[in-house]
């Protein structure tokens, strides 16, 4: 930059742009014969190293040199040629410092990170294997899984979609080795095309935009939080993303039967984990079907059960005035709202609306004769069974699909639930994520598609 | 907007067919569920008297259960008794929990499989019901209670079926195999005989049916015992050996087959039982060097009381172990042309018992 009239210029429109911020900082010095000027927003930028190694030295011997010698030998620092405004202002708001003189410009990256030191996972938790999830600094977040996968073959690319105004650092992660060109094709793609609501912040809503497309009730993108699930997705051919300021990356593309593997699974024994896999998908029968076939059974076909069970069932429901499905849904309902409740209440209040609500609540509605006591047992099992399976965008998935169900049988008997469990089944066969298959049911250890090169 | 507003429209539309509940759907509580019936021939000529035994469900689980209501209607068929039971009790009535038919000795004089026919029509009925017939009136036997029963009837069905009591001198018959040997030319219906003494039920006779003849045979506890260690091959059985030897032999294993030979002069069934055992009791002292002969007493007494009950049953005119239908499986012919054949042949049928007994112990460790 030769022409001090361009900096000038520059550092005008500088200062009108950041107008109305009290943290934009501008500073003038004057270096030997040479004047320069610093703009930074000191909320979001790390100035300690620059004033200790290079503005102090510099003033004291008064050496313009000194400075632009001091400052190139700096990493993160990198001269521009022809600094526009533009540029210059998306590097302030990165937290970089633009620096300009009367011969040269540049930006010195020393960015300030605050954030919280790592904490423990909290929505994936297992019993053994590591337990810190990730912060929400994107840099830790790469540091964490760099640090569980050493392999050259990972690479970390910048991506941004189009139009977006809050201009969040987006960054994909794969092993070269592993990944399907085709994903990655039709990754970039969806990332470019995600325009609507230009707005976003975290992974979750990043997910969100990718499949709003399709108005998805089950999760066809996994959330996670954990660095060794990440780092082994990324060994298996998968993508992931991570989004500046979210402790969680989107696993792309996922199954169905991912989201009902805990990272645990790696960590126990063969058959200890085959056991608690099955437990889960005995989980997810018992969530979605119980309350369903609860209402199928007792006002439809009562001769499926046994005698003894056929009469205490009517005998608990005979001060029930209303039908079974009323019953049910009062329940559901009712242990909807505390589950809801207890996820917002503080952790030390959380216990004790449960017990409230949980204990006290059953037991008095089956005293005044509201619901029968089999019907506390099974909205019991259902809202317990629901939360073994591991991953809660399932969980919730499931949740809703209870109610499907049970509509169903309500109307027409266990006809119902037979012709709804068929077509979740064959929604799920429908479903895609990212162009690969969701309902997939056996997992090879590195399928054919995801093999580099073979997908075409 | 528009697409809101059909949305919401469709969704109340929904909701609201929810409080339409067709008469598919009927709360368990709303149901009055029978868990045996009786049937008894009617005051009037021609009539059946129908007993229901209704199950009143009992929320308090300290109280013993036990109760229920027997209501009786007479009509010229059971449906239409039914009918008329329906119009006395404020629940519909279910039969998909019913187990227990017990039928009146009486009724065998009509014509069994017309008295049966609603039985097998009604597709809430289930086929495994259990069958058993009563010297008196079926009332009674409905009406009773056992000390003990927690539910209504659950006595009967716990003897009849295998998850209470194994007794080889119980036979179960279940409404499609006495519909199966009713039906079927060559095999005769057998029905147990249910009893009162002392305040229980007490199974253990038999009744052997010809439909066609009207050819009927009691059969004693002691060869209903017999009867069924062979014909379901029972394995639990006793054999009471008596003599100059006296012991018992608990059964453990036991194993039938038999050959129908009909093209020699004189016509035979070759009859082979194979039995494993051990002594349960005995008034003497076994000795174990002793075995072999033991089990050649046992296998001695055995053939001569099979070919005793084979004879009985011969004589009688009955087939419940369905030789005919052996005889009619294996010969060419029209039904009507072999079961004439048949019949010409079983009167005079000779029948050689074979048996093989094994003895594993003398159940004392010497």
């Amino acid at each position: 930059m030769r022409n001090s009239n361009v900096k000038v210029k520059l550092n005008q429109r500088l200062q009108e742009s950041f107008k109305h911020n009290s943290d934009f900082i501008q500073k003038s010095y004057q270096i030997g014969s040479t004047n320069i000027d610093i703009f930074y927003l000191s909320t979001i930028t790390d100035t300690k190293m620059f004033y200790s190694d290079i503005i102090e030295p510099s003033v004291s011997q008064d050496s313009s040199k000194v400075f632009k010698n001091k400052l190139s030998a700096t990493e993160g620092f990198s001269f521009k040629e022809q600094p526009t405004i533009e540029a210059s202002v998306q590097d302030i708001l990165r937290g970089h410092m633009v620096i300009l003189s009367d011969q040269w410009a540049g930006v010195f990256d020393c960015t300030l990170y605050k954030t919280l030191p790592l904490t423990e996972t909290k929505v994936e938790k297992t019993i053994v294997g590591p337990q810190t999830g990730f912060s929400e600094d994107i840099d830790i977040n790469i540091n964490l899984i760099r640090h569980r996968y050493h392999n050259n073959g990972l690479k970390i690319k910048d991506v941004s979609p189009k139009d977006q105004t809050t201009k969040m650092r987006l960054k994909i992660l794969y092993d070269d080795n592993k990944v399907a060109p085709d994903l990655l094709d039709k990754l970039y793609e969806e990332m470019q095309s995600i325009q609507k609501d230009k707005f976003f912040q975290t992974a979750e809503e990043l997910n969100q935009r990718i499949i709003e497309k399709n108005k998805n009730i089950f999760p066809t993108i996994m959330i996670s939080e954990r660095p060794d699930r990440i780092a082994y997705n990324i060994y298996k051919g998968k993508v992931v993303v991570l989004v500046e300021g979210s402790p969680f990356a989107l696993i792309i593309p996922s199954t169905f039967m991912d989201f009902f593997s805990s990272m645990s699974d790696f960590y126990q024994p063969y058959w200890v984990s085959r056991f608690l896999k099955i437990l889960r998908y005995l989980g997810l029968a018992i969530s979605t079907t119980l309350p369903a076939a609860y209402v199928g059974f007792t006002s439809y076909n009562p001769e499926l059960f046994k005698v003894e069970l056929a009469l205490s069932i009517a005998g608990s429901r005979a001060p029930v005035p209303y039908p079974s499905f009323v019953e049910v849904f009062l329940m559901l309902i009712m242990m909807e709202m505390l589950t809801e409740a207890s996820i917002r209440l503080p952790k030390t209040i959380g216990p004790t609306a449960t017990t409230v609500g949980g204990l006290i609540l059953g037991q008095a509605a089956t005293e005044a004769g509201l619901v029968s006591n089999i019907m506390i047992i099974i909205v019991a099992s259902v809202a317990i069974s629901n939360f073994v399976i591991p991953i809660n965008q399932m969980s919730f998935a499931m949740r809703l699909e209870k109610y499907y169900l049970l509509l169903l049988t309500a109307v027409t008997g266990l006809i119902g639930l037979i012709v709804g469990l068929m077509s979740i089944i064959l929604y799920l066969t429908h479903l895609s994520s990212m162009g690969n298959p969701y309902f997939k049911l056996t997992f090879s250890e590195t399928p054919n598609y995801l093999k580099k090169g073979t997908y075409k | 907007m528009k697409i809101n507003t059909l949305f919401t429209s469709i969704l109340m539309l929904i909701l609201l067919s929810l409080t339409l509940t067709g008469c598919g759907f009927k709360d368990i509580d709303k149901r009055n569920f029978v868990l045996a019936v009786g049937i008894d021939p009617g005051e009037k000529e021609e009539y059946v008297k129908v007993n229901l035994k209704l199950a009143i469900p009992n929320a308090e689980k300290t109280k013993e259960v036990r109760d229920f209501t027997v209501i009786t209607e007479e009509a010229k068929t059971i449906a239409e008794a039914v009918r008329i039971i329906k119009s006395r009790v404020d629940k519909e009535i279910d039969f998909g929990q019913l187990k227990t038919i017990i039928l009146s000795e009486e009724l065998l004089e009509r014509d069994l499989q017309s008295v049966l026919d609603w039985f097998i029509r009604r597709r809430d009925i289930q086929q495994i019901s259990y069958v058993a017939l009563s010297k008196t009136d079926t009332i009674n036997i409905l009406q009773l209670s056992p000390k003990g029963e927690k539910i209504p009837s659950n006595n009967i069905l716990l003897t009849f079926s295998t998850t209470g009591t194994k007794s080889s001198y119980v036979t179960t018959v279940q409404l499609y195999q006495l519909r199966r040997a009713l039906v079927e030319k060559g095999t005769d219906p057998i029905l147990p005989i249910i009893e009162i003494v002392q305040e229980k039920f007490r199974v253990n006779k038999l009744k052997i049916i010809n439909g066609e003849k009207e050819n009927m045979l009691d059969l004693t506890p002691e060869e209903t015992k017999l009867f069924n260690s062979i014909f379901n091959e029972y394995k639990m059985g006793t054999i009471v050996i008596e003599g100059k030897l006296y012991f018992i032999v608990a059964l453990d294993k036991m194993k039938t087959s038999y050959k129908l030979v009909t093209n020699t002069e004189k016509p035979y069934i070759k009859y082979d039982i194979i039995m494993k055992g051990f002594i349960e009791e005995s008034e003497t002292e076994l000795k174990s060097e002793s075995l072999p002969k033991y089990e050649k007493v046992t296998s001695k007494n055995m053939e001569k009381r099979v070919q005793n009950l084979f004879e009985k049953l011969q004589e009688a005119g009955v087939d419940p172990f369905g030789f005919g239908l052996r005889y009619r499986a294996t010969h060419r012919g029209s039904k009507e042309e072999k079961m004439e054949k048949w019949n010409a042949i079983y009167p005079d049928i000779e029948f050689r018992v074979n048996v093989k007994a094994e003895i594993t112990g003398t159940g004392i460790i010497e």
